[in-house]
């Protein structure tokens, strides 16, 4: 430990990284303005080729410098150096280092890196297997690169504009305090400011690694749609185009749920997703990609819907950065429980510049050469397979603005009232705003899913009414069944339960029938299937969801609300549990079994609840399980804890809390005990026995000889009740050469505390000072959730994901 | 014109239609407590901060964990009497800005959804931890 406190500073990683910073900027100019000759020359082979040369190599040593820059990054995060910014910011030593890459992106200059490395390492797949399209592809995506470079760089062009965010800018930079005018400053700073509890999880080492490949995948259509409209060439660019965009939307749908599943299993607002601004910021350029992915479709088979799928892949990318403007400058404020901070008024501008530039090189091209795109004369027939997956795209895509206007609201607020002057605010109830008008466009999409894949291509279908009003049959038979056993009684989730059910029935049909259950051939039916059962999970844990943790104590209150309903639903949510009591709680009897604490940093606190289970029949109790929602006392923070069941989940957590037994031990009230080694003391529902006297104490949990100490003896005590060990206590008393100190000890479960305050060495006896906490004294204030069928959540995800991997698959030559 | 451009055309109207009318029955507007006493038993966002000069925070779970009683003051400075019917929200008291959602009552403000703005722990005063630190 000394050593690493006596060390000085380490200037070289921070160097070498920033270095390599500026390289691969420079590299990714280079690259870029190569391309571009390359491709203006495109028809010249001779002339192109050097020049295709320099950009690949430059390329490659851009890919190389990403890659060395991520690597110091993370050297100086793993190895704890504070004299960096970044590791102080976000590490502590007591991290622990599984979430070292949780704390290499927790900052914005960390994602951008990330979001960096990934797209320099896609573009590499783009340079060696882009054949036709590989100049004009890589000038954008080495243009994209050296403009999101930018914003890591950390260069001030004057005192008050600096350009991006540097990792490696040092702490005493950043810092103005006397302290860093010392040489040995860093001997003084004994641990860094340590990772945000919440992303103190396993999901966000994994998720915002996917998420950002995700977004760094919709690159490559973006890159391959303005490189054919470049050359006004619509064929070579198709079927690479089709395959990156199955891939995009696979890895970035699997990236928004995994975003789910962490905000399900670390945040207590109780669910997966909350419409949050953030949230639909990376939901609406999968949308608008799926809504591009299928006129891709089209295109591919009828030479139709060109136009519509560039403007798609454009906007799919162009949104990703809007996100990222959305998410990163703050502008968000108040809408978002989110809490990434905003980097000044530069960053806004810096995002501004980039999209400008983006949609510059994409959208003015496009509708430059609008008029001059292939078109198919003639319309398309009504009943064809294109009109109505076009019909579907329009409205993912319309579904997508109405979420991408609303999430905006706080960028045209101001605007708004200006002009109204009403000062416009995000609906009061945001889930069921959004549920309410998603729900009709999930409806709509559903449908087309179930019977598009029925119809053909560029002819009018033969007649299959009558599977159709088989199919419906079914599915309204089962939609019935569903409404009236999930006691549905709103009206639009009654046609959305129809809506799933059609889906899975035509599309489970299809795969059958016409597919043959042929799995290469069926990566859309499969995906389709994924995304009905994931609604259906949505539609029966949404609408079912229920608290079950209902306080009966306290009696309604008037207080103006609207019903009385109401009312009780919003007094009686949290139900107070004290330890070593039980209550019922729906089908289960809860209990409180007390709490313990690992000295991790911050430390985290376990409290222990036990659910019983009682047969309804016999009464007698049919399982028993544990759940230990967790917080982080001195943070604040709760982390929920699950069990999960096929067919629900049972969710809680922490809400309220008494202070830990340490902290309040100075204000209760002890009583002496003088014993002998053998006697014992009884205490509520358990004994203490007294069990030796050490004198030279040996992995103490809470005292370690010092060379003051003169003597120390530590208490040996046992805990028991009727048929076995509880714990023990090991209290110490220290006699140093000026004082004499009691090291005392507790055991949480029991809430007992214990210490020394004698020893008698005429007969060998101890008078302990000893306190139990009472049980009035500790407990919790909790909340307990019912989520049925959640599990078909993520099964309809993993479903999905997996279509998208076997169209991508299927699709390889 | 093509039928697919008119079925575009009349899906776009219904849904800017549907749009546009979500937004005016449903969007909310800031508030003051001023304002919404003007137009009570409907709920709007309310800025605030906790005020704890006059009166303390009365949180009592031993007696009903659910229901929380503050004093909060909005833009204009006037200080209304809170009653949020759930548990207290853990750093409560370190708040910096309350985001409430509710409805004025004769008998003070009925906070429905609390959001706070604390004061973040990347964010906090970073510098002062050095300040008195000596060289």
């Amino acid at each position: 430990m000394d050593q690493v406190l006596l060390r000085t500073e380490n200037l070289f990683a921070g160097q070498l990284g920033q270095f390599f910073i500026v390289a691969s900027l420079m590299t990714a100019l280079v690259s870029a303005v190569s391309y571009f000759l390359a491709a203006r020359k495109e028809s010249d082979v001779t002339q192109a080729l050097p020049w295709m040369k320099l950009g690949r190599s430059s390329y490659v040593l851009h890919t190389f410098s990403v890659v060395v820059v991520f690597a110091t990054l993370f050297y100086i995060i793993s190895q704890h150096l504070f004299e960096y910014y970044y590791a102080w910011r976000h590490t502590s030593l007591g991290l622990q280092p599984k979430y070292l890459f949780a704390a290499f992106w927790e900052g914005g200059e960390g994602s951008f890196l990330l979001w960096l490395f990934w797209q320099a390492i896609l573009g590499c797949f783009v340079l060696w297997k882009g054949k036709a399209l590989e100049s004009r592809a890589m000038f954008v995506i080495a243009l994209v690169q050296a403009v999101l470079t930018t914003f890591i760089l950390g260069v001030y062009i004057s005192p008050e504009i600096k350009i991006g965010t540097s990792p490696f800018v040092l702490l005493k930079h950043e810092m103005d305090a006397p302290i860093f005018s010392s040489p040995d400053y860093l001997s003084q700073i004994k641990d860094g400011n340590g990772l945000n509890v919440l992303l103190q999880n396993y999901w966000m080492v994994i998720h915002p690694p996917v998420l950002f490949l995700g977004f760094a995948s919709t690159l490559i259509p973006f890159a391959l749609v303005v490189a054919a409209i470049w050359k006004g060439n619509f064929k070579e660019f198709i079927r690479p185009t089709l395959r990156w965009s199955l891939l995009a939307a696979g890895i970035l749908g699997a990236g928004i749920m995994m975003g789910g599943a962490w905000a399900y299993e670390s945040l207590s607002f109780g669910g997966y997703w909350a419409w949050d601004p953030v949230e639909n910021a990376s939901l609406v350029p999968w949308l608008i990609l799926i809504a591009g992915l299928h006129t891709l479709v089209i295109f591919k088979s009828t030479g139709r819907s060109l136009k519509i799928t560039l403007l798609f892949l454009v906007l799919t990318y162009l949104f990703v950065w809007y996100s990222t403007f959305l998410t990163r400058t703050g502008v968000l404020g108040e809408t978002s429980v989110h809490s990434f901070t905003g980097e000044g008024a530069f960053l806004y501008w810096h995002l501004v510049v980039s999209i400008v530039i983006f949609a510059a090189i994409s959208l003015i091209p496009l509708f430059a050469t609008w008029k001059k795109m292939p078109v198919v004369a003639g319309e398309e027939e009504v009943s064809s397979r294109e009109f109505w997956i076009l019909i579907g795209s329009i409205f993912l895509f319309i579904a997508s603005i109405q979420i991408i206007f609303t999430t905006s609201l706080p960028v045209w607020a101001p605007t708004y009232k200006k002009i109204t002057g009403i000062d416009i605010a995000p609906p009061v109830d945001v889930v069921t705003f959004y549920n309410d008008i998603q729900v009709w466009a999930a409806f709509i999409i559903l449908i087309f899913t179930g019977f598009a894949q029925f119809l053909k291509y560029k002819k009018t279908a033969d007649k299959k009414t009558r599977i159709f009003l088989l199919l419906s049959m079914i599915a309204v038979v089962l939609a019935a069944l569903l409404v009236f056993n999930q006691k549905i009684e709103h009206i639009q989730f009654m046609f959305f339960a129809f809506a799933i059910l059609f889906a899975l029935v035509a599309n489970g049909y299809y795969f059958i029938t016409a597919q043959k259950g042929n799995i290469k051939k069926a990566g859309g039916s499969v995906t389709h299937l994924g995304f009905a059962i994931m609604l259906l999970g949505v539609l029966i844990s949404g609408y079912n969801k229920h608290v079950i943790s209902l306080d009966r104590t306290n009696t309604y209150i008037d207080f103006n609300l609207d019903t009385y309903e109401e009312n009780l639903k919003e007094s009686r949510e949290n139900v107070l549990l004290f330890r070593n009591t039980t209550l019922p709680m729906g089908p289960f009897s809860v209990s409180y079994l007390g709490d313990s604490t690992i000295n991790s940093a911050p430390p985290l606190t376990y409290f222990k609840v036990r659910f019983d289970r009682r047969d309804e029949e016999t009464g007698e109790i049919a399982e028993s399980f544990l759940l230990y929602p967790q917080a982080y006392k001195k943070e604040l923070s709760p982390n929920p804890d699950a069990k999960h069941y096929l067919s629900y989940d049972v969710f809680t957590y922490i809400k309220s809390f008494t202070e830990p037994l340490e902290k309040t031990a100075d204000s209760i009230s002890y009583k002496d005990y003088r014993i002998a080694v053998g006697d014992s003391i009884y205490i509520a529902n358990a004994v203490v026995v007294f069990e030796g006297l050490v004198n030279t104490p040996e992995n103490n949990r809470h005292y370690k000889a010092g060379s003051g100490n003169v003597a120390a003896a530590e208490a040996r005590l046992g805990v028991y009740d009727l048929d076995r060990k509880l714990g023990a206590l090991y209290p110490v008393l220290v006699i140093d050469s000026s004082a004499i100190l009691t090291v005392p000890d507790t055991l949480n479960d029991l809430g007992l505390f214990m210490q020394i305050d004698k020893i008698h060495p005429e007969d060998g006896s101890v008078t302990f000072k000893m306190h139990q906490k009472g049980q009035l004294e500790d407990y919790i204030v909790m909340k307990a959730i019912i989520f049925p069928w959640i599990n078909l959540v993520w099964l309809g995800v993993i479903v999905m994901i997996a279509g998208f991997f076997i169209s991508f698959w299927a699709r390889k030559k | 014109m093509k039928k697919i451009h008119i079925i575009i055309l009349v899906i776009l109207a219904v849904t800017i239609g549907i749009i546009v009318v979500s937004f005016g029955k449903k969007m909310s507007t800031y508030e003051t407590f001023a304002t919404a006493k003007e137009k009570m038993g409907a709920s709007y966002r309310v800025s605030a901060v906790l005020d704890t000069t006059t009166y303390k925070v009365e949180y009592n779970p031993l007696e009903n964990s659910n229901k929380l009683v503050f004093y909060a003051k909005d833009q204009n400075g006037e200080i209304q009497k809170v009653t949020y019917w759930d548990s207290k929200p853990e750093g409560f008291e370190r708040s910096e800005k309350l985001m409430m959602i509710g409805r004025m009552t004769e008998q003070g403000f009925v906070c429905e959804k609390l959001q706070l703005k604390c004061p973040s722990k990347y964010e906090e005063d970073h510098q002062a931890r050095f300040q008195g630190q000596d060289a």
